[in-house]
């Protein structure tokens, strides 16, 4: 209870800061339509070239197939760079003169983002059902959940991971060069990594894109939308728990140890 | 968690313990790379240590074995020039930063094994403006760090009113922080601090900024309400003597990471120069009196000094002020025309200059 009310300080903080900003609160939220109608009409002008791909999913359109994919890029990208804003040097040595405890901190910190990543969702979902063909109604909302959830975890892990390199290095971390170089490249948010196959016949590409977490996420995010469940996705399902459990506990560690040695080096408050 | 923390800081403030701050042989050592000199900054040179890696490292003692013990209800002052190390020790003791060696205890829990119960006992003002949102009024901005801090619902906002008015922001509470001037900043830094009523407060600079009267009202604020009646005990480090010299009761001196120095403002004082000085502004001086003077009983010395005024001064170092009235009829008895005179006493400027110097 107590830890809720530290999450949401945190939340409330970032809600009264960004809507403080109208203009750009209110332009944000045409974007996301905006968005979502720009994903869609590139799946449905590209639909005869991703067909051959999408196999896997059905009846899914390349509408929808584009309009999940990006949707879901988001919560990522979210759990992927949130953890990052913790490690800025003002913030981060301001709270820890709080009895706020690192979790409260780290899920506080994020808790804006996920809010306006959910949003999101639902926009992207809006105008999926409305103009391109999604069908909400066949969706596996409870496996929907479940992997949204562990692909969070696993995304943390990553997040945790390279907020705490940046502790150490302040302006660069190898994880977020990797991530943001690559993930749009191998991950598909655009297309499914089999296209990947047609332009690196050797299959190095194709293979980088199921190291990456957020590859099963969308592969199997999209699996729900065509109403398959839980027991049709056992063994990609198991794959990305192992790596998120694996992720997490890296970064948390990580984390620790970074910490550890900035408080001993006194390079907390460094920028 | 937060509560739990809380808890037990509640308990241990309920006990009130002689000592709640205790160091003892603290030391920090920060092992720093080699920065580029002089010589590194032409471009060529630059581009070159892009893929080259600096060599040397630098070890730099910011803190020296430092021990001391601040009494409960005391105002203990941290004096020092730039680079003494103040900073550091102020950040080891709200466990910002790891000691290399020795132990602090922070109302009876100790720095490095009960982080949490230290933050949990400690108000701490640091660098100027740092966590502030700027576009979050006074009001927001505390109202979230009060959250942070446990401080619920029935009593949030009654405290957020307290703190604001005790340094003097209650008019500017709903005013974006952004648009403060640095003085009020600098005050709202110092609210943040006393949100939670902390038994301890670490105070960096807390004046730095402020205009001379908001900086009077600061110090009677901590010194009468929080330190008298409240029964806080206050570290405050400062630059600034005169403020310690109003304020302290008891001041440490520190130089290259170490004490040089430890005691109450007059006995630091006595301790670099016990003796205090009679000048005197005079028309003319004759030789005679100057050997008369010298012969007084507990004079020191004498000196004279031609002032471009073509007057002259003349300087007494005594080992009583109250020798100043013996002084001046000595030198109207040679016809000496006194302008003016005045009885120097050893400042705490001064103690701080002697110490510190070399």
């Amino acid at each position: 209870m107590t830890d809720l009310y530290g999450i949401y300080a945190f939340f409330r903080r970032d809600a009264v800061n960004v809507s403080s900003y109208k203009l750009n609160f209110v332009f944000s939220i045409i974007s996301m339509f905006v968005w979502a109608f720009t994903m869609g009409a590139l799946g449905t002008i590209t639909q005869p070239a991703q067909a051959r791909y999408m196999q896997a999913y059905g009846s899914m359109n390349a509408a929808t197939f584009l309009i999940i994919g990006f949707m879901l890029n988001q919560f990522m990208q979210e759990s992927q760079y949130a953890p990052q804003s913790i490690a800025s040097p003002g913030n981060i040595e301001r709270i820890l003169l709080t009895p706020c405890s690192m979790p409260v901190f780290i899920l506080g910190s994020m808790s804006w983002r996920y809010f306006w990543s959910g949003l999101n969702l639902l926009v992207f979902t809006f105008m999926g059902t409305t103009f391109f063909g999604l069908n909400i109604l066949a969706v596996d909302w409870p496996t929907f959940a479940v992997v949204l959830l562990i692909g969070i975890m696993a995304m943390w892990g990553l997040g945790i991971m390279s907020s705490a390199i940046q502790l150490v290095t302040k302006q660069w971390n190898p994880v977020n060069w990797f991530l943001g170089t690559f993930s749009f490249l191998v991950s598909g948010v655009f297309y499914s990594p089999e296209a990947l196959l047609t332009i690196d016949p050797t299959g190095m590409l194709y293979g980088l894109a199921w190291c990456l977490p957020q590859t099963y996420v969308y592969h199997m995010i999209r699996l729900t939308f065509v109403g398959k469940g839980i027991l049709d996705m056992l063994y990609p399902l198991l794959t990305l728990s192992a790596m998120a459990a694996m992720l997490f506990c890296m970064g948390w560690l990580t984390f620790r140890l970074c910490m550890r040695k900035c408080q001993l080096e006194g390079s907390l408050g460094w920028v | 968690m937060i509560a739990a923390l809380n808890k037990r800081h509640k308990l241990a403030a309920s006990e009130p313990m002689d000592y709640p701050v205790e160091i003892e042989g603290l030391t920090k050592r920060f092992t720093t790379k080699r920065t580029l000199n002089e010589d590194d900054l032409g471009f060529a040179k630059l581009i070159k240590r892009l893929f080259r890696k600096i060599k040397g490292k630098e070890t730099i003692l910011a803190v020296n074995g430092v021990s001391f013990k601040i009494k409960d209800g005391e105002l203990f002052g941290l004096l020092g020039p730039n680079g003494a190390g103040k900073t550091t020790l102020t950040k080891m003791l709200c466990t910002l930063l790891w000691p290399n060696a020795g132990t602090a205890q922070v109302n009876g829990h100790d720095i490095r094994s009960e982080p949490g119960q230290v933050r949990a006992s400690v108000g701490t003002v640091l660098d100027v403006y740092m966590g502030w949102y700027g576009r979050l009024s006074c009001r927001q901005n505390l109202l979230f760090y009060a959250q942070l801090f446990g401080i619920r619902p029935p009593r949030v906002r009654r405290r957020i009113s307290e703190v604001l008015e005790l340094v003097g922001l209650t008019d500017k509470a709903d005013d974006w922080q952004q648009k403060l001037s640095s003085g009020m900043k600098r005050k709202l830094d110092v609210a943040r601090a006393l949100l939670p009523d902390p038994p301890i407060l670490l105070l960096d600079e807390p004046t730095i900024q402020l205009d001379p009267k908001s900086a009077r009202d600061l110090r009677r604020t901590m010194k009468d309400e929080l330190c008298r009646n409240q029964g806080k005990t206050i570290l405050w480090t400062t630059h600034n003597m005169h403020e310690a010299e109003e304020i302290c009761d008891r001041v440490t001196i520190m130089h290259r990471g170490g004490i040089v120095a430890l005691g109450g403002p007059e006995e630091v004082k006595r301790f670099v120069s016990p003796n205090e000085s009679i000048v005197l502004e005079v028309g003319r001086a004759p030789q005679v009196m100057l050997g008369e003077l010298e012969a007084l009983e507990g004079v020191i010395s004498t000196s004279l000094t031609n002032l471009p005024s073509g007057q002259s001064e003349i300087k007494v170092q005594v080992r009583d002020g109250d020798l100043a009235p013996r002084i001046a009829q000595t030198a109207i008895r040679h016809g000496a025309e006194v302008h003016s005179m005045r009885v120097e006493k050893p400042t705490l400027e001064e103690a701080m200059i002697k110490l510190t110097e070399g």
